[in-house]
């Protein structure tokens, strides 16, 4: 131990600069990736929180297959033999704010929560109406009475009298609810003041009754929680007669039992199913999402093991005298290696330490970024509280650990394997033996013909993560071309450097070839964190162009109406058909296409079934289909026979065609229907079925309309017809009246947030190369002290010393962001023909931009030269005497 | 009126810092060095010899006193002026050579001028011509882990002499070689240095290289102990 403390950690503590890169390296890597784990965690965790939560002590579900299932089934659930209870439950998700509400004194000024006139409204609550006779066993509604009058939540105690009391108050007041004392101390609220909801885009004042005591209720969605009795949930959200969900109590060891009985009683439109099924759902539903966020944080740590292994390996370099020494007073090839890898073990713990405290950090942030994604990709509600799960720190810490081992094994078997003879003469040259250019390239090109075979291994067997292999192929193959393009560079840029800038550019373009091996292994550095850079370039500007492409031709509406909060309650979102049939009258209207949708499991994934005005699209519309054929002869078709289109995701998922028939989970029972046509929709990876507004009301027993988009006539006014449709609405109902360029924007700007955590993790993966920048050249620069001294005894000023670092470092620069650029176009070639059609089964239209690479390579020369700076400074500070000293 | 010394160390002194310990490696050293001479400087190790060179070369400064070159006062000149009196007036030879290995004998040879901005093809011109005096010519293109020693410490002596320097200062030049080659590099210093008209200042701690010097000032404890012309040496060329 002495020993290893000695020769392996003393050296850390000498090199403090150098030891901080590394460091610095690995918990930057391990940092990114603890930080995506977390946040998509923590996302995940608090839905499935709140999951539990709110299905209380419930052992079994019967849950609807859809918008809701009629109330008169309860009863019948509640009889089978082996239910001990039985509570019906209608959940929705609304917008809300505190206080009551005064409509805005102008019409048109309260129609957008999201804008600047009208009151905002700020919280997503989850709404749950119970019945308060049944719920004793589940333990929901534990409600204090509270104190009429005070503030805060420390007065909000209960005793049992007074939950009786609370309790009997919201089922014998009118629209009363319950709130969490979370909620109530957040917003300062106490029993009797107001708390105004949307229910399908109308302001409805609720009066607080209670305040509710349930701890698991105060965490979940973050206490946004209300109680309220199911008759005034059904009135208020429009679902009389219906329910979402009945929580059963059984006894556990006829649970299987009771759930093959209720297979047998229950419709279509409910399922009996285990409370964390709709968790699995979402898990499902978001994996995708997750995984490849995931394998994104991968980069970091990956480019980060380059920097790691040049650091051991030129430590092996710079102490090879001393190996020699070691060797020479009997110390094994073994303890040689072991030294080394404890040298590594300390930066890999010291790393991965940091990288946990910066993860967690890191976490805050992305969590934000990652749920809010979640929220407007999957309906997923947000969280702001972090989980530090055990099991993501310690696969960090793990991974930060074992990367620096394993990078730092082939430096240290050399460093033992030094022959004692060898090392102890003067004059050695930087790099030991020469480096093995022909085995490289072989292993090169296997490793990219092993991508190629992976690619199309996945195209055609479907199995997603062959294109990850296949990217993994891609890095691995790239970066052993490294070395090859270092020395080319170097033969280049060499003469026409010299020519350029003098013999000091000249002489810093040679020094790549001089220290080949280390310059190579942070151009391969700097090629992947360029490649991925390129790639993610290339394939968010071709996706961005497909989806806005998609979006002008395909999305004709003039407006696109709904009601504020529709995004937040979706399917629980209902507009009176007196609004709708209004709509059509309006002067200047052409036509009105009405939209209903409901969730759908299919084969156990998640979809939407989706009822649209398809006589409308036909004749207004522009939809575009896979296969190229006319919009008006595919939907003339679904019209004709009653068929569905079905969007490319779903096609994807389910391995759809045009022309199969397909057996949807309608309320009705399994309803068979003819696939018509395979449409281009980026709307929703989870899929989406759609039909006529007439077939959809016939599968699902369901007219009802959430949200309108007008086509306006010919030579009619947009504007006017906004305005006349806002009237129609009244002060009283607040409505999203979005023109056809706003939702153009709105899509795009919601495109643009899901890939903001992705330009993030992408930075990271470049400032990771830059670090390997600075802490190689710096080491170099101390290595060839003696050169430089040499050069600046012979005449070489400190700018002529400085520069010859700069072109060096530029030229590092250069390599790396050339080779990135190809390694960056074979990437964008996985990211967006195999692994996103493989994951989301979208087709992207493949556009290369020239422009994102020449800014690439201009950004990573710059980059790199900067990062040369500091190296470029001490080499030329360095005084000649000490340098010409250290022999 | 008189041409002043080509080396001229007026009351010297350099110390160093390691750690707590502050060593004296030059010690009240006064000397001059008339233009044209060849003086040895011996001494055992830690005698100061290399840092008195240092010093003359402006690669480093003393703690007091003043040095000067041509009548110069180095402690006058900035770094930028300091690096253009090596570049223009002074030439160094290192025990081990430092030539650079990605650079071909010639080119080595012709840093010195490139590096102030020569033209290159008459900086490579007048490296060929001195490889052919110090007899590289046929291996002006090859590498210089290519070379044996004897050859690397030619090279460098032409590099030394390229920008044909009034000052040519030798740091141990034979340290590295055997017998023959190091008597061939000390010819070399002797007749290149008189022919290319450079005072010659050669540090050394072999007596053989030494006899070849006119005049020999030994070192000892950072002090010049004897200065004595050299009977024995043969007149320069």
């Amino acid at each position: 131990m002495t020993i290893t403390r000695w020769l392996a950690l003393r050296p850390l503590l000498r090199s403090p600069g150098r030891t901080l890169a590394s460091v610095l390296g690995v918990a930057l890597g391990v940092a990114v990736f603890v930080a995506i784990r977390l946040a998509s965690g923590s996302a995940l965790a608090a839905f499935s929180d709140t999951v539990d939560a709110v299905t209380g002590r419930a052992n079994l579900q019967v849950v609807a297959r859809g918008d809701g299932f009629d109330e008169t089934l309860y009863t019948r659930v509640r009889a089978v033999p082996g239910v001990q209870a039985a509570a019906p439950v209608v959940q929705v998700t609304a917008l809300a704010r505190p206080g009551g509400f005064r409509p805005a004194a102008r019409p048109d000024a309260a129609p957008d929560a999201g804008g600047d006139t009208g009151p905002r409204y700020d919280e997503t609550l989850l709404v749950l109406g119970l019945d308060a006779f049944v719920e004793a066993p589940f333990f929901r509604m534990e409600l204090a009475s509270g104190e009429r009058g005070e503030r805060g939540a420390g007065s909000l105690s209960a005793t049992g009298g007074e939950a009786a009391a609370a309790g009997l108050r919201l089922l014998a007041e009118p629209r009363t609810i319950a709130i969490t004392r979370t909620l109530a101390s957040r917003h300062g609220l106490r029993v009797d003041d107001s708390l105004t909801v949307l229910a399908s885009g109308v302001p409805t004042p609720m009066t607080i009754a209670a305040v509710i005591e349930s701890e698991a209720l105060q965490q979940a969605m973050g206490g946004n929680v209300v109680i309220t009795d199911i008759a005034t949930a059904q009135e208020v959200f429009g679902r009389e007669g219906r329910l979402d969900r009945v929580d059963l109590l059984v006894a556990p060891e006829r649970r299987d039992s009771v759930r093959a009985e209720l297979a047998r009683l229950l419709p279509p439109t409910a399922a009996a199913e285990l409370p964390q099924g709709r968790t699995k759902q979402v898990e499902n539903m978001v994996r995708a999402f997750a995984l490849n966020l995931t394998a994104l944080s991968f980069i970091a740590v990956f480019v980060s093991t380059f920097l790691i292994f040049n650091t051991m390996a030129m430590s092996v370099v710079r102490r090879r005298r001393d190996i020699g020494v070691l060797r020479a007073l009997g110390m094994t090839r073994g303890a040689v290696a072991r030294l080394w890898l404890s040298e590594a073990a300390a930066i890999g713990v010291l790393g991965s330490a940091l990288g946990l405290v910066l993860g967690t950090l890191l976490a805050r942030g992305a969590l934000r970024v990652v749920g809010r994604t979640l929220t407007d990709l999957y309906l997923v509600q947000q969280t702001d509280s972090l989980r530090l799960d055990p099991f993501t720190l310690a696969v960090g810490a793990s991974l930060g650990l074992f990367a620096t081992l394993g990078s730092a094994l082939l430096p240290a078997l050399e460093a033992g394997a030094t022959a004692p003879g060898a090392t102890l003469r003067q004059g050695q040259r930087i790099e030991s033996q020469p480096l093995p250019l022909t085995a490289l390239g072989v292993a090169a090109a296997v490793s990219l013909a092993l991508m190629v075979a992976s690619a199309l291994w996945s195209m055609q067997s479907h199995v997603a993560w062959g294109g990850f292999a296949a990217a993994f192929f891609a890095i691995v193959g790239f970066s052993l071309l490294a070395p090859g393009a270092t020395l080319a560079m170097s033969s280049l840029a060499a003469p026409r450097a010299g020519r350029l800038g003098g013999i000091e550019a000249a002489l810093g373009a040679r020094a790549l070839r001089e220290a080949v091996a280390r310059a190579s292994t942070v151009v391969a550095a700097l090629t992947v964190a360029v490649g991925m850079l390129v790639a993610l370039h290339v394939m968010v500007g071709s996706f961005r162009r497909t989806v806005d492409t998609w979006i002008t031709q395909t999305i004709k509406g003039d407006l696109y109406v709904e009601p504020v909060g529709h995004r937040t309650s979706g399917s629980a979102t209902v507009l009176p058909p007196d609004l709708v049939q209004g709509a059509r009258e309006i002067p200047g209207v052409a036509a009105v296409d009405t939209y209903r949708a409901t969730p759908i499991t299919m084969n156990g994934l998640l979809a939407f079934a989706i009822g649209i005005d398809l006589r409308v699209q036909r004749d207004f519309g522009r939809l575009s289909f896979t296969s190229g054929e006319d919009a008006r002869t595919v939907l003339g078709r679904a019209l004709e026979g009653g068929g569905v289109i079905v969007s490319e995701s779903f096609a994807h998922r389910h391995r759809v065609k045009q022309g199969d028939v397909i057996a949807l989970p309608a309320a009705g029972g399994a309803a068979q229907v003819r696939v018509e046509g395979v449409l281009f929709d980026y709307s929703t990876d989870a899929g989406a079925v759609l039909m006529d507004a007439a077939t959809y009301a016939r599968l699902w027993n369901d007219d009802r309309t959430e949200s309108l988009a007008l086509y306006v006539k010919p030579g009619a006014s947009a504007d006017s017809v906004r305005a006349a449709f806002v009237a129609l609405c009244g002060p009283e109902r607040l409505m999203h009246v979005t023109p056809n360029a706003g939702l153009r924007r709105r899509v795009l700007a919601v495109f643009d947030q899901t890939f903001q955590v992705t330009w993030a993790l992408q930075g990271i993966a470049v400032l990771v190369a830059v670090l390997g920048v600075v802490s190689t050249l710096t080491a170099l620069v101390l290595q060839r002290g003696r050169e430089i001294g040499m050069l600046r005894a012979n005449g070489a000023t400190r700018a002529q010393v400085r520069r010859m670092v700069l072109v060096e470092s530029g030229l590092l620069g250069l390599t790396g962001a050339l080779l990135g650029c190809v390694a960056g176009v074979a990437l964008a070639v996985l990211l967006v023909q195999v692994i996103n059609k493989q994951f989301f089964g979208w087709t992207v239209r493949f556009q290369l931009e020239p422009g994102i690479m020449l800014q690439a390579v201009a950004l990573m020369v710059v980059v790199s030269a900067l990062a040369g700076l500091f190296p470029a400074q001490l080499a030329a500070g360095r005084a000649a005497a000490e340098a010409m000293r250290e022999e | 009126m008189n041409r002043p010394a080509a080396l001229e160390f007026d009351r010297v002194g350099k110390r160093f810092a390691f750690g707590e310990t502050d060593v004296r490696a030059l010690d009240d050293v006064s000397l001059a060095i008339a233009p044209g001479e060849f003086t040895a400087i011996v001494g055992r190790s830690g005698s100061g010899k290399s840092t008195l060179l240092n010093l003359a070369a402006g690669i480093d400064t003393p703690t007091s006193g003043e040095v000067r070159v041509d009548g110069r006062a180095l402690s006058s000149l900035d770094d930028d002026a300091l690096t253009t009196l090596r570049r223009d007036r002074v030439g160094v030879v290192y025990q081990f050579f430092h030539l650079l290995p990605g650079l071909d004998v010639r080119e080595n040879v012709a840093l010195p001028l490139l590096l102030g901005r020569a033209r290159r093809a008459d900086a490579l011109a007048r490296a060929d011509a001195l490889l052919a005096e110090v007899g590289l010519g046929p291996r002006a293109r090859a590498l210089p882990h290519t070379l044996s020693g004897g050859e690397m410490q030619r090279a460098a002596v032409a590099r030394a002499l390229v920008h044909e320097p009034a000052l040519l200062l030798a740091d141990e030049p034979t340290g590295n070689l055997d017998t023959r080659a190091a008597a061939q590099v000390i010819e070399l210093l002797r007749d290149l240095g008189s022919r290319h008209g450079a005072t010659v200042v050669m540090v050394t701690h072999s007596l053989e290289a030494a006899g070849a010097a006119a005049r020999v000032m030994e070192m000892r404890d950072g002090r010049v102990v004897s200065d004595r012309a050299n009977a024995g040496a043969r007149p320069r060329a």
